[in-house]
């Protein structure tokens, strides 16, 4: 049994808080652990310290989950310098992008590339192609076509001259890249122009410094900020789509509990007729 | 190759606003942690966050090196804290919202985590906020710089300008405020 008084020669609170915090000399450490394993206050005080610590480690600011908000010239962080980019382009660019992409994807199984007077056709699928559309609204763009099994990726240019050997759709192709490049190119340059005008040596005023490092520290923000949107966006619709999975489930429990109901009202009611025919015959 | 804040620092002054970039992206979080549990206000703490790095850019010439990049950031973000407490003239506020919004309590939670859980854990946060309130200045501050910034008794001293056996009994008597005050709401169970 251990003695509840502690009777510690020395200043026992800073030495409890040092040990605490392992914040103290190896010297000292061995001393005040010689003394807490007598000592019932000093170890019952200390647990609770420690729970108080533990409480403490809950404590997070409201702060959005930041990512790097600058660009950094770097040749290691390129990638990651990319990626941000990226999230720089317009929607329509990234939609563009994407259909391409799945367009390619899906073709693997069944690629059908044909160009003619309307322009690019890749169908994938097993049908047979839809019909063209001829709208010339559409211009130089890319159009979609659905039939049954058939996807249809349309790139069709303004002026749909006759084909001839320069297959056109490489063209299509590479304005579609030109222009994806030249927004990678302005979208990574805007990012980083407070910066990139501040790694200027020339002397400054200090009114430009603050509105540099000001511009700097907005424009993490506003990232940041609409980062933050996308998240809760994303978060909202997995919510949306449990409830809608659970709300499934629920009325698939029901009908099955219905269906047992009412199979047994029928059982029933056979066994009511049946009793019914019985008693008439008897008589 | 990763630079050290010193190196940053001594690359800033040449001229390098990149390394200065670095040096926010690397330290924006952690002052931004320290302004919002000093005075408890999400704006004013982003404030207290853009001014420390303006203030910080402005001397940077005058930075020799005498103590840690970091250590030169806390000071003056706690400096601005100050201010920012007395000007107000008032404790940290603690933001514990009526209506809590679903869409925040849903961007907060963690993969794996239940809404209970969730729900368990803000308490908790705000528990522990409102007894952190209740602190003295100098407390807290001891209280936040070792807990959540990991500082040696050593550097908060030199930090806060004051002995190290100071530093020891504003945490001794910070915590013994703390657990009696989280007792006071059932967080924690005390028996002294």
């Amino acid at each position: 049994m251990t003695d509840t008084r502690c009777g510690y020669k020395g200043d026992r609170d800073e030495a409890l808080i040092a040990y605490l915090y392992d914040d103290i000399a190896p010297i000292d450490r061995s001393s005040f652990e010689a003394h807490v394993a007598a000592c019932g206050q000093c170890r019952a005080e200390l647990d609770e310290l420690r729970g108080v610590r533990a409480h403490l480690s809950r404590w997070t600011p409201p702060l959005p989950e930041r990512r790097p908000s600058t660009v950094d010239p770097r040749p290691s962080t390129a990638k990651s310098r990319l990626a941000h980019s990226w999230r720089e382009i317009p929607a329509w660019a990234q939609v563009a992008a994407a259909m391409l992409v799945l367009g390619i994807s899906a073709g693997v199984a069944n690629l059908n590339v044909h160009y003619d007077r309307d322009g690019l056709t890749v169908r994938t699928g097993w049908s047979k192609p839809a019909v063209a559309s001829n709208d010339p609204s559409v211009g130089r763009d890319f159009s979609r076509a659905e039939s049954a099994g058939e996807a249809q990726l349309k790139l069709r240019p303004t002026n749909a001259g006759p084909a001839n050997d320069h297959a056109p759709w490489r063209d299509d192709l590479a304005a579609l890249e030109r222009q994806l490049r030249r927004e990678l190119r302005s979208s990574a340059v805007s990012m980083p122009t407070a910066a990139a005008r501040a790694a200027s040596t020339s002397p400054m005023s200090n009114d430009e410094m603050i509105r540099r490092v000001r511009d700097l520290i907005a424009a993490s923000e506003r990232r940041q900020q609409s980062e933050l949107a996308l998240r809760v966006a994303s978060v909202a619709r997995d919510v949306n789509a449990a409830r809608a999975g659970d709300l499934a489930r629920i009325e698939q429990t029901l009908g099955m509990l219905q269906t047992s109901t009412g199979a047994e009202l029928m059982k029933q009611r056979q066994q009511m007729v049946n009793y019914l025919t019985q008693v008439s015959l008897r008589r | 190759m990763t630079w050290t804040d010193e190196e940053l620092v001594a690359r800033s002054i040449r001229g390098d606003a990149d390394s200065f970039n670095e040096l926010i992206l690397r330290w924006e979080r952690p002052i931004y942690a320290l302004a919002y549990r000093q005075i408890g206000r999400e704006e004013d703490a982003r404030d207290v966050c853009q001014e420390t790095f303006l203030r910080a850019y402005r001397a940077l010439s005058g930075f020799r090196g005498q103590a840690k990049f970091s250590s030169w950031l806390y000071r003056i973000a706690l400096n601005l804290c100050r201010d920012w407490v007395r000007r107000e003239r008032r404790t940290p506020v603690v933001q514990a919202p009526e209506d809590v919004d679903l869409m925040d309590l849903a961007a907060a939670r963690e993969p794996s985590e239940s809404i209970e859980d969730l729900v368990a854990r803000q308490d908790l946060s705000r528990a522990v906020e409102r007894a952190m309130a209740v602190l003295p200045e100098e407390q807290r501050t001891a209280i936040i710089l070792k807990e959540y910034h990991g500082l040696t008794f050593q550097e908060i001293a030199d930090l806060v300008g004051c002995p190290l056996s100071t530093v020891k009994t504003r945490l001794y008597q910070g915590l013994t405020v703390l657990r009696r005050e989280l007792a006071k709401h059932g967080t924690v169970e005390t028996n002294l």
